[in-house]
């Protein structure tokens, strides 16, 4: 399937479970997915190649009882991508994953909104965004986790991480709870950080130039995430992608 | 092969090393005693580059090169290996892949052509052996989750891997039981040959059971106060450091 | 349980809001809504400098030109700001210059508040400043502290006696252009506490203001500056309480605190304003812009609020950490019950090298009502070695409340250190069962497990606030349990 710009229709009929690879290069995203009862959707959303004009994606996904989304939003070298990426647990045992990474460098600009809405009990969401900035790279995070009245036993995480390399990188972090239900267990967790000074010492005592140590450190920092993409040739084009040249 | 000269050094503004004369040649085993706090891993901090550190007077000389003006890498590949006190864990970066980019940064340096894949499993392997370390070590992340004892013999089998020169051992017998103890100190002593050195730093005795100096120095107060033979680290552990604290008390 | 805990839960069971009651007190109160002469007014009834008129007017000018934020996460209902009076005061007979001067009746209304205005009756080593409806009744311990050379007095004396130090000062941290709010409070403040502490001087009792709403129809808007010149250090404490009225009543407040070189100030509110009914009827409306600058070198300021009253609550007790190596601190416990709302954090903004941040918020939620957690933390460019950390913890008791948390961060220095972590959950029933097992009714055991919860921010207020918040948090969770 290859993206068209339109709004275009998924669904995963019950019992199925389907792997999708999107690429995103110069067409702007407008999907609207169901996944029925027991269903099992991958989708991996990526951008790998710098792109020409500003892009948008807008993803609406609805899970029903029982079912599972696992959805990645990779974003390499990005020029002012806004993602937006909309989750309903309408229905009871669904579960979530959500994974992004991004890796911005001089001009560039990254958006990633989501929201995670717990409308029915005992489901469960995981979050992990991961950004690594260099240049005067921007990028911001708003995530939202909102648990409905009566949504009781829900779990939800949501973590973000941003790594800066450049004085000039600037990186915004939102992670929004909004809870009415008391039976629950929510967290969020958001850090900004830079290279680990001293692992990157204890790199160089064993003879690794500083340059190739932070690149061993940078892909570790998103190995992280690519390890969770439920696709092996995405993860092989990524590690590829990030791979320190040793 | 090493020489210090009037060595001071100071962390944010408070000066540790005050003034370390020290002559290492090949072969030799140096070891260096002291209280907590006298400046023991200071020393070897400063020997190895690390940056939270800053020399203000001095010179160290490592194979006729200027050591302080290298960067630590380049130290590293000239062959001063530290054995850190407290190796940091670094997740998400694999052994393999870490002591590959070591190995080939080594061997970039000296100008020669990077190990195949192939050849770097089999030096692993063999030095693996060599220093009795579990497999599975190495397919863990660097030190992540490693106990105590793992992280240290981690340490010896790099420098089994890196072959270096001037071997540091910073306090590497601090929190192992006595098997572990025997095993990086057997490693260290395999290793040893007359074209290296080694400075084992250290608070007690016991380890000097397994690598026996050639020389003892005392650093107290950021200098070195006394300088003797493997039978003044026997006088210390019975006698404690508190003399040499009365008697050194400026 | 040690002996007091039970004499506490005793007193948790038997109470309602015990600060409900109202003052007969003789009072000049002025004709509602809010105009320029309104303003002229007010600032001749204080007898006011100009330089003080024009600030007002200023404010108000540009105060018209604002609309109500709406961006917090509450439901206020529309309030007609001309339906207000904007100032009351308890007639004087003359100059109050001494205890035997105040009105008796003030001095029961504080008395039964527990803030004896007698300086042989004190408050063990706490100097007091009362502030009943729109104007300061009485300072205790002023000539002891003026020893030292601290001046501690009302803010609208502190316009008249030190007018070089509030020129110098008002507005500095909070100009009437930071909000809605803050440009109505600049326009008509009626009074507050004003404290300077000089260079090198550590100020040797707790300095503390008590605010009561009395009047009806009123509102409250006081205003405090606090200066610590380099090398010094001052202990603030505020509290507050207003009658039990079925009207909601606005309390619009400004504190601003200036910190200068390696001086430190501690402030320390607890807030217990009528919040209302269990059906929601009446409350205070709390609309408080607080902000610190911490401006010279080394400097320190740290925040410790427990916030139990008011129908709303709408404050971000804030830092500006401009010297470099400054301190901000935040410690937050905020509790809303029945039908209360509360929208409280606090921003951080690292402007200096090697500022350092922390903040520890813990909310709890119960009844009907809704309780956010709003922060920034804010690293600018040349903040280098820049740290903050966050952990903002939730707790629901019941199903018909709301626990939110909406931090923001704003990064752009690669040397910043920043972690944000936040929780959300209930009590356990296994703690709950556990403290069961052992004899301890179910609203006995949530009482106690809240004040563990809360423990590290109470653990920051001085000893005799710790106590009273400890209590407060009891009563106010009375009913909770289903």
């Amino acid at each position: 399937m290859t993206l068209t710009g339109e709004k275009q229709h998924i669904t995963i009929d019950r019992g199925q479970s389907e792997t999708i690879v999107l690429t995103v290069a110069d067409t702007n995203a407008d999907l609207e997915i169901t996944i029925n009862g027991g269903a099992e959707l991958n989708l991996i959303l990526k951008q790998t190649t710098v792109n020409a004009k500003a892009l948008t994606t807008n993803t609406t996904i609805n899970c029903e009882a029982n079912s599972r989304i696992n959805i990645s939003t990779i974003n390499i070298e990005p020029r002012n991508i806004a993602n937006t990426l909309i989750v309903n647990l309408n229905g009871e045992g669904a579960e979530a994953t959500l994974n992004g990474l991004y890796v911005a460098g001089a001009g560039g600009a990254i958006e990633n909104r989501t929201e995670i809405h717990h409308h029915a009990a005992h489901c469960t969401s995981t979050e992990l965004y991961k950004g690594i900035l260099d240049g005067n790279a921007v990028a911001k995070f708003a995530g939202l986790i909102q648990v409905a009245p009566g949504a009781q036993k829900t779990a939800a995480r949501q973590t973000n991480r941003h790594l800066l390399l450049s004085p000039d990188a600037h990186g915004y972090a939102q992670p929004h709870l909004i809870i009415n239900a008391d039976d629950v267990k929510c967290s969020h967790g958001a850090t900004s950080g830079q290279i680990d000074r001293e692992q990157l010492f204890y790199m160089q005592q064993r003879g690794i130039d500083a340059a190739t140590a932070q690149r061993l450190l940078v892909a570790a920092f998103a190995n992280e995430v690519v390890a969770l993409i439920p696709d092996e040739a995405t993860r092989q084009e990524l590690t590829a992608l990030l791979s320190a040249d040793v | 092969m090493l020489t210090i000269k009037n060595l001071h050094a100071a962390i944010d503004g408070k000066e540790i090393l005050r003034g370390i004369d020290l002559e290492i040649k090949a072969g030799e085993t140096h070891a260096i005693m002291g209280p907590n706090g006298s400046g023991k891993s200071t020393l070897s901090a400063v020997l190895a580059g690390n940056p939270l550190f800053t020399v203000t007077e001095g010179s160290a000389t490592f194979n006729g090169k200027d050591l302080l003006a290298m960067s630590p890498e380049d130290r590293a590949n000239e062959g001063l290996f530290l054995s850190f006190q407290y190796p940091v864990e670094i997740p998400g970066v694999s052994m393999t892949n870490f002591l590959r980019a070591a190995v080939n940064g080594k061997r970039k340096y000296r100008g020669e052509e990077p190990l195949s894949a192939g050849d770097f499993l089999k030096l692993m392997r063999e030095k693996k052996k060599l220093v009795e370390i579990d497999s599975n070590l190495t397919n863990r992340a660097v030190n992540e989750g490693f106990s105590g004892g793992e992280k240290k013999k981690n340490e010896i089998f790099q420098m089994a891997m890196l072959e270096p020169t001037l071997r540091i051992l910073d306090e590497t017998d601090s929190g192992l039981d006595i098997d572990a103890l025997r095993i990086v100190a057997n490693g260290v002593t395999k290793l040893k040959n007359e074209q290296n050195a080694t400075i084992v730093i250290t608070h007690y005795q016991r380890l000097l059971d397994y690598i026996v100096p050639d020389f003892i120095h005392i650093l107290y107060k950021g200098r070195i106060v006394m300088t003797g033979t493997k039978e003044l680290a026997l006088e210390l552990e019975e006698k404690g450091y508190d003399w040499i604290k009365e008697k050194y008390q400026d | 349980m040690g002996k007091n805990d039970n004499e506490l839960l005793n007193d948790i069971k038997s109470s309602e809001y015990k600060y409900g009651f109202t003052s007969d007190i003789d009072t000049d109160v002025i004709p509602r809504g809010l105009n320029e002469d309104v303003i002229r007014l007010i600032s001749h009834k204080k007898n006011e400098p100009d330089f003080m008129l024009d600030f007002r007017l200023k404010a108000f000018r540009h105060w018209q030109t604002l609309t109500v934020p709406t961006w917090a996460y509450l439901n206020i209902p529309d309030i007609d700001f001309q339906s207000i009076s904007y100032y009351a005061a308890p007639k004087a007979k003359k100059q109050l210059n001494s205890l035997d001067e105040v009105d008796p009746e003030i001095k029961a209304t504080f008395d039964k508040l527990g803030i004896p205005l007698d300086e042989q009756k004190k408050l063990s080593n706490v100097a007091v400043d009362a502030v009943l409806d729109s104007t300061s009744v009485k300072t205790t311990f002023r000539a002891t502290l003026a020893e030292k050379g601290i001046i501690f007095c009302s803010i609208s004396e502190a316009i008249r006696e030190h007018p070089d130090l509030i020129k110098q000062y008002l507005g500095s941290v909070v100009p009437h252009t930071d909000n809605f709010y803050a440009a109505l409070n600049a326009a008509v403040f009626s009074d507050g506490s004003f404290v300077y502490i000089p260079k090198g001087v550590r100020c040797p009792m707790e300095l503390s203001t008590y605010f009561r709403i009395n009047s009806m129809n009123t509102g409250q808007f006081e205003r405090t500056l606090i200066v610590a010149d380099d090398d010094s250090y001052v202990s603030y404490l505020e509290g507050c309480t207003a009658p039990m009225r079925d009207e909601n009543q606005l309390h619009a407040a400004i504190v601003e605190i200036v910190v200068h070189d390696n001086a430190e100030v501690k402030y320390s509110t607890v807030q217990n304003w009528y919040p209302g009914d269990k059906e929601g009827r009446g409350g205070i409306y709390n609309f408080v812009t607080k902000r610190a600058l911490c401006k010279g070198v080394n400097s320190k300021i740290s925040w410790t609020q427990v916030e139990t009253g008011s129908a709303i609550t709408w404050k971000y007790p804030s830092c500006i950490l401009k010297g470099d190596n400054s301190v901000g601190e935040f410690y937050s416990v905020a509790l809303t019950n029945n039908h209360q709302q509360a929208d409280t954090g606090t921003k951080m903004i690292h402007l200096g090298r090697n500022t350092r941040s922390t903040i520890i918020s813990k909310g709890i939620s119960a009844g009907y009502s809704q309780n956010s957690y709003r922060g920034l933390v804010r690293v600018t460019r040349n903040a280098d070695g820049a740290r903050n950390y966050s952990q903002c913890d939730s707790l629901l008791l019941g199903d018909k409340c709301g626990a939110h948390t909406f931090p923001y961060s704003d990064i752009n220095n690669p040397t910043a250190q920043v972690e944000h972590e936040a929780t959300t959950s209930k009590i356990s029933e296994d703690q709950i069962f556990y403290c069961n097992q052992r004899g301890i009714s179910t609203e006995d055991a949530i009482g106690l497990i809240v004040n563990g919860y809360a423990k590290e921010v109470l653990n920051k207020l001085p000893m005799e606030f710790a106590i009273e918040a400890q209590r407060l948090l009891q009563i106010s969770l009375e009913g909770s349990v289903g």
